[in-house]
């Protein structure tokens, strides 16, 4: 990359390129890459035959939790069954599906976060903490750490 | 004697023997008859079509990039500087780290006191507000900030002892203003007006009243940025081709 050939360059150039990059990297221009974890949440595989299945499924506000707790544990960038999120995205349950931006995607979701695996996988597993809860509307959820995650940039 | 000469002839013949296997063997892939092309005129057609369009996204690719190159060769490393700190005010802006002032709305939420002996002070939980940014989202907002909070990336909303915080700091009680920029007010506005989100909002007792102003300023985003350990990935930009 031009830039950081220009990088190697003098010292306020070289301070300017990193600002850009990490700029770049915050903003979703560059794809980006790093160790973080992944959630998977599954709808529940039994459904007592008495009960409504919709006690038993991902929703929305599960994804919506699900996010904002690992973005207070300093999650650097999330995505939903790889689809990166971004500050004006929106994510919505309709029917079977959740859609992420109108993309629409079916069970099981896959949240991938970039950061600190050990903070973001103690701030998952809290008592009465995001798992719990999950667990307590009956989702079945695996947490996997993941040493390199991968996230691509912006379709402009 | 007699045995000596059969062994040699022996030799010549597993010698022949090898060298016609070898021939045999490279006629036999040399014949070998190409894999039959059995798509007809259209689905080549089309084939081709695609083809071309991958040609042509990457020639506007290399396109692309030869400019930028062309700029930077060609500009004098002052006008380096400058060029970049342009595009890292545009990216600082895009980012969220700016004061940003546009047309939008100013919405507040405001408990609503229906039995004001009986009835406890009205607070909304990160729950019901993820869901409301959500909601603003979905209906086209393009800059939100609470209270003094900037949404950016990777702003959190999340309980914290019972106080909602958003960016790690607590937004206080009710009523908390949320500022908004967005490009279509009437259509925004419609969208809000017949949202779900209103009746989870009277649920906990708070209303929302929406205010149109032709000059909203939000403030921007006072974290800090750390980015150390993402690295920039080398996957392409997928594009459609």
């Amino acid at each position: 990359m031009i830039e950081q050939e220009l990088a190697d360059g003098p010292n306020e150039l070289k301070d300017l390129v990193d600002t850009k990059i990490t700029l770049q990297k915050l903003t979703g221009e560059l794809p980006i890459s790093g160790e973080g974890i992944t959630l998977t949440l599954k709808d529940a595989s039994y459904i007592p035959s008495k009960d409504h299945a919709n006690q038993y499924i991902v929703h929305d506000r599960h994804i919506h939790q699900t996010v904002n707790e690992l973005f207070s544990a300093g999650a650097k960038a999330i995505a939903i069954n790889g689809q990166r999120i971004y500050r004006n995205s929106y994510i919505s349950c309709i029917g079977p599906v959740v859609s992420v931006d109108g993309t629409a995607y079916p069970a099981p979701f896959v949240v991938s976060a970039i950061g600190d695996q050990d903070i973001l996988d103690v701030s998952l597993n809290l008592k009465n903490g995001v798992i719990d809860m999950l667990v307590q509307d009956n989702i079945e959820v695996t947490i996997e750490k993941k040493s390199k995650i991968e996230m691509h940039a912006k379709d402009m | 004697m007699k045995n000596v000469f059969t062994k040699h002839k022996l030799m010549i013949g597993l010698v022949c023997l090898l060298i016609g296997f070898m021939v045999a063997t490279l006629f036999n892939t040399n014949k070998q008859p190409d894999s039959r092309d059995t798509r007809d005129t259209w689905e080549i057609r089309t084939a081709l079509q695609e083809e071309q369009k991958v040609q042509q996204n990457l020639y506007q690719e290399i396109a692309e990039a030869e400019k930028t190159l062309i700029e930077y060769q060609e500009q004098t490393e002052h006008q380096q500087i400058i060029s970049l700190k342009e595009s890292i005010q545009e990216l600082r802006e895009k980012a969220g780290l700016t004061e940003i002032v546009g047309k939008g709305m100013i919405i507040t939420i405001e408990p609503i006191f229906l039995n004001e002996e009986l009835q406890e002070y009205p607070s909304i939980n990160a729950e019901l507000l993820q869901l409301f940014i959500n909601e603003l989202n979905a209906s086209g907002a393009n800059e939100i900030a609470i209270g003094n909070q900037r949404i950016i990336n990777i702003s959190p909303i999340r309980d914290v002892n019972g106080k909602v915080y958003v960016n790690n700091s607590s937004i206080g009680n009710l009523p908390t203003d949320i500022h908004i920029i967005t490009k279509d007010i009437e259509k925004f506005r419609d969208y809000i007006e017949v949202s779900e989100i209103n009746d989870y909002f009277a649920l906990e007792n708070v209303t929302i009243s929406i205010r149109e102003q032709e000059k909203v300023v939000l403030p921007k985003y006072d974290g800090a940025i750390n980015l150390q350990e993402v690295h920039v990935g080398d996957i392409p930009e997928v594009g459609e081709s």
